[in-house]
């Protein structure tokens, strides 16, 4: 009697859990609907340029952000008018980098088990070759002339309580018909300065910057919690440490400068600097928010995605600032990351 | 309770009741971790995309932490399997642990910092070294006598449902509410809830009978000088060492490109699947032929996982269902079979404790193993390792044979 009594408040509560967890969610997903629609609505009502006007000028190419169908898609926004209309493309990506012949995109592929792939895009954004990624979208870059093309993911244990986490980058060379890739960074040759080679178990490649055309290079290796900044060679596939504590960097088109993340030695928090490659002089950017990508040059100034509103919001607006210690960053596209350069 | 540390099979067949029935109290143990795992793994399958792509962290920031929080885990499991049995409270301390992690699924909820979340992580993983050996424990207090292999089984294929059913669960959640996590961080708080009521509500604590002292630590120390289960312990340390991580075999199965990018994580949902399937077929094997045999043959299993990545020819689908099946098939034979062999060796008053000892060997031998595999790999290639692997654990499993089978006929104090 005493164990029907209790079996009975159980399934009583358990029963009101339920029903009010379904209730809440079916109130979420109603509030959800109509926001869809205004962000569809107000979607509808946002003047679109077309891609093909907007390639004939200097232009971004961004991660369009805006609330609405498009989110999540690639556009194009007129540098001479960068907070103004923008030309949307009909490809989604977690990433993007482009280039006046070509494109990186890093897409997610919702399933019962979500996988995500790379796909490589001519000038004119169609598709030219994919690639399976073994994890979430981290980092993409392209070489000047989309030779070649840097995707970096987080490969990611399974369990939940498992924290590990390691980093793929694979370097593909796109000169031949199709797409080639030229290997995880980690089966290159790596060595240090003095030319002993590197063999820590631990380290991890991300975060591929091209001088120019390729096949040189600069990227991230991380080993044993610091953070080196290594120079590579996509030809010969070997790799040489140039500093230490320095990440995701973003070589300057003459090759002079390197803006990368440092430590901030007092927070611990990272910290934008710009390298001098040819004395190894650091200079702190204004920079305090945490920017999550590798910035980008255009000309003499930097631009960079920054997350806004609530963290989980997924919102980013590209910013932009000079390489000085003194200039203050402003937004140059709202609504926007993983911006790219591209003069016709 | 245990009469004797010998498997005894049962006496003439078992009839058909006792071949169905479980007990009350240990469907009531499985439906806690069912609803625990749906829980815990609901949040798993999304926590990686969740941290980077929407809150836009460094996940590399996680593992500095991780190696901290790992050491602290294996004493928190220690001390709190030694506590439930000084104060003969198994259930109040496995309340303690899946309540400490219902309350992290609402911390996800407030946490969006690195800091914070690590901390969240590192209370979730101390939840889990609270409950496990008491709850284990438990199980084995309430399995009816003669059918303890298939009590676990049971309870783990219960809890491997779970697993299953989790991400499956959080993929249709974020179909119905895309990109709103801080609702699936809620309902995976409330499958923790009831999974906790379950267990209060449903699961008697194993109380003393009056009249007997109070256990001691004196003990509870003396565990570590009772012969069998230091035995079972040290060769579950050394078997331990001989284990390649899952998470590198299925590396292997992709270096030998035997499945592709988009197809991996399928490697681990296979796994889980043959485990979920043997694992109450090999509990009850157990029940009759002993436990021994049957943890022997589940690392003859994982010796046969080796071999196919080492000599197959060719890769293909071939290579990674047998990788899967092998290892499904070791899971099934050693995770519930070592628990229900430490939980019949040790004294009944040190029960707990006796299946933390043997659970923490296992997993430090574990830990030790993915460092020396790790650093085999960078030394001599991934190939060499795996094949010195293979001899040790040739060599090994004998002499564990050997030194389990004394074990199993020796004398119960």
């Amino acid at each position: 009697m005493r164990d029907r009594r209790r079996l009975l408040a159980f399934v009583v509560v358990a029963v009101l859990a339920v029903a009010a967890t379904v209730a809440y969610l079916m109130v979420q997903r109603k509030g959800d609907e109509a926001a869809a629609a205004a962000a569809a609505e107000d979607e509808a009502g946002r003047p679109r340029l077309a891609v093909e006007d907007v390639q004939q000028v200097p232009h971004l190419v961004v991660r369009n952000t805006e609330p609405g169908p498009s989110s999540g898609k690639v556009a194009l926004v007129p540098l001479d008018d960068p907070s103004g209309p923008r030309a949307v493309v009909d490809v989604s990506c977690e990433r993007v980098a482009a280039v006046r012949d070509g494109a990186v995109c890093l897409q997610s592929v919702s399933g019962v088990v979500p996988t995500y792939r790379a796909v490589f895009l001519d000038g004119d954004f169609a598709e030219i070759g994919t690639a399976d990624l073994p994890g979430i979208p981290s980092r993409a870059r392209m070489s000047a002339d989309a030779s070649y093309a840097a995707t970096t993911v987080f490969v990611t244990g399974h369990a939940y309580t498992d924290a590990q986490f390691s980093t793929e980058t694979v370097v593909t060379d796109l000169t031949g018909e199709t797409p080639e890739p030229l290997g995880n960074l980690e089966s290159w040759t790596t060595t240090n300065a003095d030319g002993t080679p590197v063999t820590a178990e631990d380290r991890n490649f991300w975060g591929v910057t091209f001088v120019g055309d390729g096949p040189d290079l600069y990227a991230t290796m991380g080993t044993g919690g610091v953070r080196y900044l290594v120079r590579g060679d996509a030809g010969t596939r070997t790799l040489t440490v140039v500093a230490e504590d320095g990440a995701c960097p973003s070589v300057s088109a003459d090759g002079a400068t390197i803006v990368m993340k440092t430590v901030d030695p007092v927070s611990r928090a990272d910290l934008l600097v710009a390298y001098d490659v040819a004395t190894g002089e650091r200079t702190p950017l204004p920079e305090g928010r945490a920017v999550d990508d590798q910035v980008t040059w255009d000309g003499d100034r930097l631009l960079y995605p920054v997350a806004r509103g609530l963290a989980d919001s997924g919102e980013a607006d590209v910013w932009a600032a000079e390489p000085t210690g003194d200039s203050r960053p402003a937004i140059l596209v709202p609504d926007a990351s993983s911006p790219s350069v591209v003069r016709p | 309770m245990y009469a004797s540390v010998r498997d005894v099979p049962q006496a003439g067949a078992p009839t058909a009741r006792t071949r169905t029935r479980v007990g009350g109290t240990v469907l009531a143990l499985g439906t806690v971790s069912l609803l625990t795992d749906v829980s815990s793994e609901m949040v798993a399958a999304v926590l990686p995309v969740y941290l980077t792509l929407t809150l836009g962290l460094s996940p590399l920031a996680f593992g500095v932490v991780d190696g901290i929080y790992q050491g602290t885990s294996v004493l928190v499991r220690l001390g709190a399997a030694a506590a439930a049995d000084r104060w003969s409270r198994p259930k109040t301390t496995a309340a303690l642990g899946y309540g400490l992690s219902a309350l992290c699924k609402l911390g996800l909820l407030a946490a969006s910092g690195a800091a914070a979340l690590s901390a969240v992580l590192a209370v979730d993983r101390t939840g889990k070294g609270l409950r496990t050996a008491p709850r284990d424990a438990l199980i084995a207090a309430a399995a009816p006598a003669g059918a303890l292999g298939r009590a676990f089984g049971v309870h783990r294929a219960m809890d491997t449902t779970g697993a299953l059913l989790g991400p499956l669960l959080a993929v249709g959640l974020l179909l119905y509410l895309p990109g709103d996590y801080d609702s699936l961080f809620l309902v995976s708080a409330v499958f923790a809830v009831l999974g906790l009521a379950v267990l209060v509500t449903f699961v008697p604590e194993r109380r003393r009978a009056t009249g007997r002292p109070p256990v001691r630590w004196r003990q509870v120390a003396a565990l570590l000088g009772h012969r069998p289960v230091r035995r079972v312990a040290l060769t579950g340390a050394v078997l331990g060492l001989l284990t390649v991580t899952d998470g590198f075999l299925y590396l292997l199965v992709r270096e030998r490109e035997a499945v592709s990018a988009a197809l991996f994580p399928l490697l681990f949902v296979g796994t889980a699947a043959v485990y979920l399937v043997l694992a109450v077929p090999l509990g009850r094997l157990t029940d009759r032929v002993g436990r021994v045999p049957v943890i022997v043959a589940g690392h003859v299993a994982l010796l046969a996982a080796y071999a196919a990545l080492l000599l197959l020819p060719g890769g293909g689908p071939l290579l990674a269902g047998l990788v899967v099946a092998t290892l499904g098939v070791y899971y099934a034979a050693t995770d519930g079979v070592l628990a229900a062999l430490a939980a019949e060796l040790s004294p009944e008053d040190v029960r707990t404790s006796g299946i933390a000892l043997v659970q923490t060997a296992v997993a430090a031998g574990r830990s030790v193993s993915a460092l020396l595999f790790g650093l085999l790999w960078t030394l001599t290639g991934q190939w060499t390792a795996l094949a010195g692997f293979a001899v040790a654990l040739v060599v090994v499993l004998p002499a564990a044979l050997r030194a389990l089978r004394g074990i199993q006929g020796g004398p119960r104090a």
